[in-house]
């Protein structure tokens, strides 16, 4: 009788604490592979929040906004750019952008903004479209640096900030990011 | 069956603790914009001379709740604005515009709050520039208005431009509307008031204003007008802003003023941080009166 009366009591419970507490509201990263790595898609929809492989992203070219390449050469190390931005002798085969219909164009500019401050930002605050430096702003996020926050403007106007947590040099680096958008 | 009760309350007090909510611990974030558009740090503004400063607010995680702008001129700060207000989605991207003082040095302070009850404030210093810069003002010398049940006189005025609008005239105009006036007794004394839009108790007498999407709220320095510290005489010899700047006290001000009768002068702020002096030729002291001011507005 005992155990019975305790099961009818602990069960009901434990599906109130399940399923009533509130679930903390996700705020995950981006993280893009550049141009030779073949284990993380390197291409982005902002609109989307979903990353694309090239094969993919040729698919979806109206979708794209952001894409990672690593360039030593040129001091771009690892960077981000898109579709429209012109980058050339980056990526090769059918699939790659210069072959796309369609190539948004997203420009970048590096705010003076902290990590810590980016953390006060949250989506669709006007201080994301002010952070945009549209006379300053650039086709490219050249040599992304962990903590850097870049303000970026998408083709169909979509304002944001990313900020870089994690960047791995090479052909098959990777950046990983995480944004807020209005 | 105590023992069964004790056992049921405590469970239940595990499980809700389980579910309480942690603060998200962070704070709001407040920039000052750059650019020429704006005063810079360290930028010396002669006396009279425009300060524009723009504000990025973010509330951090929890909404925008409240927004102080303090003046410190030679080390006396004076409270230049303390706006409540709730802003849970967008953040505030506001250019604020005040007028340069004779201190030799003004220090700036925007703090903002938000529903977490966190704070966050950022600073500038604007130096004394040479010379004085006091600007052209516009001096409308007569405005008729009726008080909250004159027929006759129309009742909403544009301190701008120095016109009235009636009821139907307005329509389209809501937006330059900085002031109304009513009579009424406030403990027993007899008050002829000035108004605003956004004034709230001011539905009382212009329900009107309850349909306007935009309502302006006109700061008037009660203080000085109640103790005469600008008097018609200096009122009449004003030809620049300096003393429609200066006769305006932050500290005592509100978006209502009682007891404006004949010979009073009100220095008072719009919404869109013009200065200016506003004296009372006539003010009947009825529902059905009238009241007929002068006023002098910056440019």
């Amino acid at each position: 009788m005992k155990t019975r009366f305790a099961l009818l009591m602990i069960l009901p419970l434990v599906a109130v604490m399940i399923s009533g507490c509130e679930k903390e509201k996700e705020n995950p990263s981006v993280t893009l592979g550049a141009q030779a790595n073949a284990a993380v898609p390197g291409f982005y929809s902002v609109s989307l929040d979903k990353t694309y492989t090239m094969s993919q992203a040729a698919d979806n070219a109206g979708m794209i906004d952001i894409f990672c390449f690593y360039e030593a050469a040129t001091g771009n190390n690892i960077a981000l750019a898109s579709p429209g931005s012109g980058i050339r002798d980056i990526f090769t085969g059918d699939d790659m952008p210069d072959n796309w219909g369609t190539k948004n164009t997203t420009y970048f500019f590096q705010t003076t903004l902290t990590a810590t401050q980016f953390e006060a930002v949250q989506d669709g605050d006007a201080l994301i479209e002010t952070s945009f430096d549209t006379d300053n702003a650039r086709k490219k996020a050249k040599d992304v640096q962990v903590g850097q926050v870049w303000a970026f403007r998408t083709q169909d106007g979509t304002y944001g900030l990313l900020l870089a947590t994690a960047v791995t040099q090479g052909a098959d680096g990777t950046v990983t990011f995480r944004v807020r958008t209005k | 069956m105590a023992k069964r009760i004790q056992c049921f309350a405590l469970l239940i007090i595990i499980a809700l603790a389980g579910c309480v909510k942690d603060n998200p611990g962070t704070t709001p974030l407040i920039l000052l914009k750059s650019g020429g558009a704006f005063t810079a740090d360290g930028s010396a503004v002669a006396p009279g001379g425009a300060l524009r400063f723009g504000l990025s607010v973010s509330g951090g995680g929890g909404a925008i709740t409240n927004l102080v702008v303090k003046r410190i001129s030679d080390g006396v700060a004076v409270i230049e604005a303390d706006k409540g207000m709730y802003i849970s989605y967008g953040g505030l991207d506001t250019t604020l515009i005040y007028t340069r003082g004779y201190g030799q040095t003004e220090r700036w302070v925007f703090s903002v709050m938000n529903s977490y009850r966190d704070t966050a404030s950022v600073s500038l210093t604007v130096l004394k520039g040479a010379g004085s810069a006091w600007g052209e003002i516009s001096h409308h010398q007569s405005i008729r208005i009726g008080l909250q049940e004159n027929t006759s006189l129309p009742h909403f005025v544009d301190l701008h431009a120095g016109i009235a609008y009636d009821a139907t005239g307005v329509t389209g105009h809501e937006s330059e509307v900085d002031m109304a006036a009513f009579w009424y007794l406030t403990s027993g004394t007899s008050s002829p008031t000035l108004t605003c839009p956004a004034y709230s108790s001011a539905l009382t007498y212009y329900p009107l204003f309850g349909s306007w999407s935009a309502k302006n709220q006109t700061m008037y320095d009660y203080y000085t007008s109640d103790n005469n510290l600008v008097t018609p005489a200096q009122f009449d010899l004003a030809t620049n802003d300096s003393l429609l700047v200066n006769a305006y006290r932050p500290g005592s001000v509100s978006g209502q003023s009682k007891f404006a009768y004949t010979g009073k002068v009100v220095p008072f702020r719009t919404a869109d941080g013009k200065y200016g002096l506003l004296r009372v030729i006539r003010a009947d002291e009825t529902p059905e009166g009238e009241m007929e001011i002068a006023v002098k507005i910056q440019k």
